[in-house]
């Protein structure tokens, strides 16, 4: 299975939000369509090390330093691209 | 420390000893710990060795508190565990983030020799701490707790608790806290102690359980911000993961030194059984992971100083792999003993004894699995980020056992280590540097050395393509193995690095290669790639090394202390 990024060097919300969505499902087993974005990602099956699993590939692949916090403060797919987008488009 | 320690230990082979041998099976055998044994570890002022040398205590090194601490475990586990290691594991919590009040109680409260029990542990929820239930709800100012935690070691016995408590009901890794809880200062009626649970091994500690019903404590009792108990517990617990199995080397060093004096006396066949070859093998096995555990405890230790953001595999490795290969060697020296080794009487009971407590100091405080279940979501990013490349060296200082140490900064313990992997990327280098170093690049360890570069390379490939449902707690074998194949490599980096070190310093055993071979071969059969078997001269050497050091009563660790 390659994971090779399909993110632009300057992702919208739109396409930082699909790509996040894909990589939970991953990680989950569940399709992307039964993930809510709103819905807490621990409620989902995320647990605590999952979580930093999450955050060190988003680390990698967006090329920003990410607390391996990110996903226990930002504990929705919504939040945690809300927040990065703001990083992305402040570097 | 440790030579003041041996001193006040005193000879194990005398039967008047209270802390003898003989005095410490009769003690196990009644489910107690030995009399006078707590009292005369009170003498020394152990518990300093807890407390931060800020606060007044001598806890400047984790290197040297957990080296100190091995003569303690070569004598009884349970009085090591219930005495220091349980108010270690309680504490750490408290330096990385209590506020100065909070340290500064607690530093006072252990100086006094008072214990400190952590208390983690639900029964219903093992090491998946996030699902936990016993909580802690505020109310009015205060927090009121209610809930059970079982199987902890001194709880009825502690002047300080540190609680991991449930404090918001959503699910997610902020939603517990922990607690700081003077036991004296609750109402009597809100908090029951439970019945003690007997154990196999330990049989000294008193293994307990309490329960809290609606018992007010104060909002000052939170350590560190509503939330951070998670983020807490898995920084400040590298601290103890690395340490532990390094004080337990002192247990093996007993049951080997137990072992050899047998072999030298008992014939069997016509020659002592330390003639018969596979004896001989087996002792020498035992004496390589000994001197292998020691390599990688004391690596993941120093790392905690020298690289704090990067220490947090180290350790779980070191929790991982140290008790696995003590209970292994614990293993091949009961077959030396034969019969002898499950007598619970006579001049070898010491041994059984040690071999139901190292167990414990295995499951005690994050078992293997979950040790592992930390690596395995970092492996692919350590894999991508500094496997593949030369990245900087690892400081020489991470090799210097028992050397000096920078101060350690509780605050630069991190979650993940970011793929940053100093120790284990520097494998290949430093298997170049032994054989450069050693002339040997065509003999064994030359096979060896090479086998395991070629193992890395393959488990560094894995592990980047490593597919997402296998980097998490609840991975299959695939996960997993690669996690307790990581471990072993860094364990031939830790002796490899160790080595150099002790060749630089002209040593003549540590710093010749008979030890190295034979830790790499076995670290290479861990990994399923072994050629063949260790030359006979090899053993020979590690043999030698092993009855003389027996017979000058020096450790058989890298420090080589005199016992007393």
């Amino acid at each position: 299975m390659s994971e090779t990024s399909d993110l632009p060097v300057l992702p919208t919300k739109q396409e930082l939000h699909i790509w996040l969505t894909q990589v939970v499902s991953d990680y989950l087993g569940n399709p992307p369509e039964t993930l809510d974005p709103a819905r807490p990602l621990a409620e989902a099956g995320l647990d605590s090390v999952y979580a930093l699993s999450v955050c060190s590939e988003i680390e990698e692949t967006l090329e920003v330093p990410v607390e391996p916090t990110l996903a226990w403060d930002h504990p929705t797919i919504d939040a945690i691209v809300d927040h990065l987008h703001g990083v992305i488009s402040t570097r | 420390m440790t030579m003041a320690l041996q001193q006040l230990l005193g000879d194990p082979w005398d039967p008047d000893n209270p802390l003898g041998h003989e005095a410490v099976v009769a003690a196990d055998e009644a489910g107690q710990l030995p009399p006078g044994g707590e009292e005369l570890l009170d003498s020394y002022g152990l518990g300093a060795e807890f407390v931060p040398a800020a606060l007044g205590g001598r806890l400047t090194d984790v290197d040297a508190m957990a080296r100190g601490l091995r003569p303690l475990f070569g004598r009884d586990g349970a009085l090591g565990l219930g005495y220091g290691v349980t108010t270690i594991m309680a504490a750490v919590n408290v330096w990385t983030s209590g506020d100065p009040e909070q340290q500064r109680r607690l530093a006072d409260t252990v100086l006094a020799g008072g214990r400190a029990a952590v208390c983690f542990h639900e029964l219903a929820h093992g090491n998946d701490f996030g699902q936990q239930e016993f909580a802690a709800r505020p109310e009015n100012g205060s927090l009121v707790l209610n809930g059970r935690k079982e199987v902890i070691n001194n709880v009825g016995r502690a002047r300080a608790l540190v609680l991991f408590a449930r404090t918001d009901p959503g699910a997610g890794s902020r939603s517990h806290s922990l607690l700081l809880v003077d036991p004296a200062a609750v109402a009597p009626a809100s908090m029951r102690p439970m019945p003690r649970f007997g154990t196999v091994g330990v049989r000294g500690c008193e293994l307990g359980g309490v329960e809290f019903t609606d018992c007010r404590i104060p909002e000052s009792s939170l350590i560190g911000p509503p939330g951070s108990g998670m983020e807490t517990a898995l920084r400040a617990f590298q601290i103890t993961r690395a340490a532990l199995p390094s004080m337990a080397l002192g247990t093996l060093d007993t049951q080997l030194r137990v072992t050899v004096r047998f072999a030298r006396e008992r014939r069997l066949y016509g020659a002592t059984v330390a003639e018969l070859p596979h004896a001989r093998s087996l002792l020498a096995t035992a004496f390589t992971g000994l001197l292998t555990a020691d390599c990688l405890t004391t690596a993941a230790c120093r790392a905690l100083h020298l690289l704090p953001g990067e220490a947090g595999p180290y350790a779980a490795a070191a929790k991982y792999l140290g008790p696995r290969i003590l209970l292994d060697a614990s293993d091949g020296l009961s077959v030396v003993l034969g019969a002898r080794h499950y007598l619970r009487e006579g001049p070898y009971a010491i041994f059984q004894k040690h071999l139901r407590d190292l167990p414990v100091l295995s499951l005690g405080h994050a078992g293997p699995l979950a040790c592992l279940a930390s690596v395995v979501p970092q492996l692919p990013a350590l894999a991508r980020q500094s496997w593949a490349n030369d990245g900087p060296p690892p400081p020489d200082a991470l090799f210097a056992a028992g050397g000096p140490l920078p101060p350690l900064r509780y605050d630069r313990l991190a979650l993940s280590a970011r793929g940053r992997d100093p120790l284990g990327a520097a494998w290949p280098a430093l298997g170049r540097a032994v054989l450069r170093e050693s002339g040997e690049s065509g003999g064994h360890l030359g096979t060896l050395v090479r086998l395991l570069t070629a193992r890395f390379r393959e488990l560094a490939h894995e592990c980047a393509e490593l597919p997402r449902p296998e980097r998490t707690v609840t991975a299959g074998p695939q996960g997993f193995g690669a996690a307790a194949q990581y471990a072993a490599l860094l364990a031939a980096a830790a002796c490899a690095g160790t080595w150099l070190d002790r060749r630089r310093h002209s040593d003549p055993f540590l710093g010749g290669t008979a030890w190295l071979t034979a830790a790499l071969h076995r670290l290479a059969e861990r990994l399923g790639s072994a050629p063949g078997q260790l030359p006979t001269a090899v053993e020979d050497e590690l043999l030698a090394e092993l009855f003389n050091r027996h017979d000058r009563h020096a450790g058989f660790d890298l420090d080589r202390l005199p016992l007393a």
